[in-house]
């Protein structure tokens, strides 16, 4: 495909996601879609640490501190929910700013393992500090986002079709700004930074510039969609930041693949409905789930984005096998 | 003139072994300095000591008259101090023009909002890096391998491939580490021409080679480093007939035919 079709086919399939609540307003599936794009959200981001070469447990408490900043921020201080959102971003990407200093320094598993105690150290504040987080019950009667549309006129997000409107809206941009920074030079350079980190430091790469560009835009989105999760289920505690939900990212991205954005929204819409899908067998369900995890990394072992690419390679060598018989 | 680069006292221990011991040299402008030395002699140890990939426990590193001791290598890289490694000489996934473009990449990062938003700034450059890496593998010759992935190339292109990213950050001292090791006599006739080339474009250059025909052939004095020790310096003839050199390295029977 030419780079304008591709982009017209994105543009396409982004615009066709805006009738989804229109022709299928079930709330069940609504409810399952919407974790599907938080977890989108989350797991692309996560996907642009992973980029430089690092492997971070630490980004579901990422999305806590996003979490909790917006529910303060809305109860506490008053703050509207469109300045809340930002906030909570900002949030996140200040704090990675402040411990990537410390912990980009780390290489290979040192770096896995402090990031999970990071991500500990996050949690234990939240269970400890009753004020203002609310200790271990967490935060609940989070209100609705309420967005001033014009002077005097405010709607409230209250029901399933208009949440998924605004979670759309902020995994389109989300997606769109971390694609651009894929095709940019900056992508690149992050690519050089896994690849070979030496061989980049010596041709002129910054490559710590770009590994705490990539952890604090990190967390800059987790931020975000902590934020779209508190107002969303309207309660929030520390146990939805723990450690199993940043391996469940992880996971996200290696049945997905890794090497660009597809692979982890592939990954997203893949395992964050599959639960929803064995409930029938409520016993067997994480027998089942574990199952098919290991089933899938076996079968496609750089993810559902390989699988998709051997296809399309083998389509395009019968092609050329076609035009070159006489 | 000061000198291209000057190296005083220089001396790096691992645990109990100095692998180079107060070093003292320095390089003129548009110099090959060549090192040799037997294995373990610290000829590598001093060229990540220079390119600041390792800190030196004393001594001074001046390179056009500065101190550059403790500056981040891709400063150093950016300031025209190149260097080449023994292996991982690119990006072996990605192709050979690919490679080219990577390998600028850094020298022309115009900052983080600029890239991210394309400026028409950044859209001239990549134009501008476009025709350097055309030119950079046609005077190496490996113009009609641009679309080939860089590690399926044969062992000797994989080394020039090196050697043109190298020349891509513009580089005033070249350090080359071991670039002719495992070429063949056609492949090394090649990269000697091609370093010939490069020196005359006013490029200085500290050559790390085993190859003796390689060093005596290009290299206008050579240093030679013997357990972390500078133990001759001068120029080839004389290292030749140096009874020390001899004995550490050469051996008795060397044809340098």
């Amino acid at each position: 495909m030419t780079p304008r079709g591709k982009n017209f086919a994105i543009l396409a399939l982004a615009a066709s996601l805006f009738f989804i609540p229109i022709l299928w307003p079930d709330e069940f599936y609504l409810n399952v879609i919407i974790s599907t794009y938080l977890h989108i959200i989350l797991a692309v981001s996560l996907n642009m640490v992973i980029k430089t070469g690092k492997l971070s447990i630490a980004h579901a408490a990422f999305m806590g501190i996003g979490g909790y900043t917006s529910a303060l921020a809305v109860l506490r201080l008053g703050f509207p929910y469109l300045l809340a959102l930002p906030v909570s971003g900002l949030m996140g990407a200040a704090i990675a700013l402040l411990v990537g200093r410390l912990l980009l320094k780390l290489q290979g598993v040192y770096f896995v393992l402090v990031t999970f105690a990071f991500g500990e150290v996050v949690r234990l504040f939240f269970v400890n500090l009753v004020n203002p987080f609310g200790g271990p019950t967490g935060i609940i009667n989070i209100p609705p986002p309420q967005i001033t549309v014009l002077p005097g006129m405010t709607i409230t997000i209250l029901s399933k079709a208009s949440y998924y409107y605004l979670v759309l809206a902020v995994m389109l941009i989300t997606l769109f700004v971390i694609r651009r920074i894929y095709q940019s030079s900056i992508g690149k350079a992050m690519d050089c930074t896994r690849e070979t980190e030496h061989l980049a430091e010596f041709t002129g790469i910054n490559t710590f510039q770009h590994k705490m560009f990539a952890f604090a835009a990190g967390g800059f989105f987790a931020g975000l969609a902590g934020s779209l999760f508190a107002h969303y289920y309207r309660y929030i505690s520390p146990e939805s930041f723990t450690f199993w939900e940043s391996v469940n990212l992880i996971v996200i991205n290696v049945v997905g693949g890794m090497g660009g954005i597809t692979g982890p929204i592939l990954g997203a819409i893949f395992l964050v409905p599959l639960p929803e899908f064995l409930r029938g067998f409520v016993e067997y369900q994480r027998v089942l789930y574990g199952l098919i995890l290991i089933l899938t990394l076996w079968f496609m072992p750089s993810g559902m984005l390989g699988v998709l690419n051997k296809i399309a390679e083998g389509r395009e060598a019968r092609k050329a096998r076609k035009e070159t018989r006489p | 003139m000061t000198p291209m680069l000057q190296v005083e006292g220089l001396s790096k221990r691992f645990g109990g072994l100095m692998a180079v011991n107060q070093v003292t040299f320095s390089v003129g402008q548009g110099e090959i300095l060549g090192t040799i030395g037997p294995n373990g002699a610290g000829k590598t140890t001093l060229l990540n000591l220079i390119s600041n990939l390792y800190i030196p426990h004393a001594g001074k590193i001046l390179y056009q008259g500065k101190n550059i001791i403790g500056q981040p290598p891709y400063q150093i890289a950016k300031t025209g101090l190149v260097r080449t490694f023994q292996s991982t000489v690119s990006y072996g996934e990605s192709t050979v023009w690919e490679n080219m473009m990577r390998a600028q990449l850094g020298y022309h990062f115009l900052g983080l909002g600029p890239e991210f938003l394309m400026t028409r700034a950044v859209r001239e450059g990549k134009k501008a890096q476009g025709e350097k890496a055309e030119n950079l593998l046609r005077f190496l010759g490996l113009e009609t391998l641009r679309d080939s992935q860089a590690k399926s190339l044969p062992y000797g292109y994989q080394k020039l491939l090196g050697l043109a990213i190298a020349l891509a950050g513009d580089p005033r001292l070249l350090m080359l580490d071991e670039p002719a090791a495992g070429l063949n006599h056609d492949e090394r006739l090649h990269l000697m021409s091609a370093i010939q080339k490069i020196n005359e474009n006013g490029v200085t250059m500290i050559l790390v080679e085993h190859d003796m025909k390689v060093i005596m052939g290009l290299c206008h004095r050579i240093l030679v480093l013997n357990y972390g020790q500078l133990i001759a310096m001068g120029a080839p003839a004389e290292i030749q007939r140096n009874a020390e050199v001899i004995k550490a390295y050469l051996g008795e029977d060397l044809d340098l035919a």
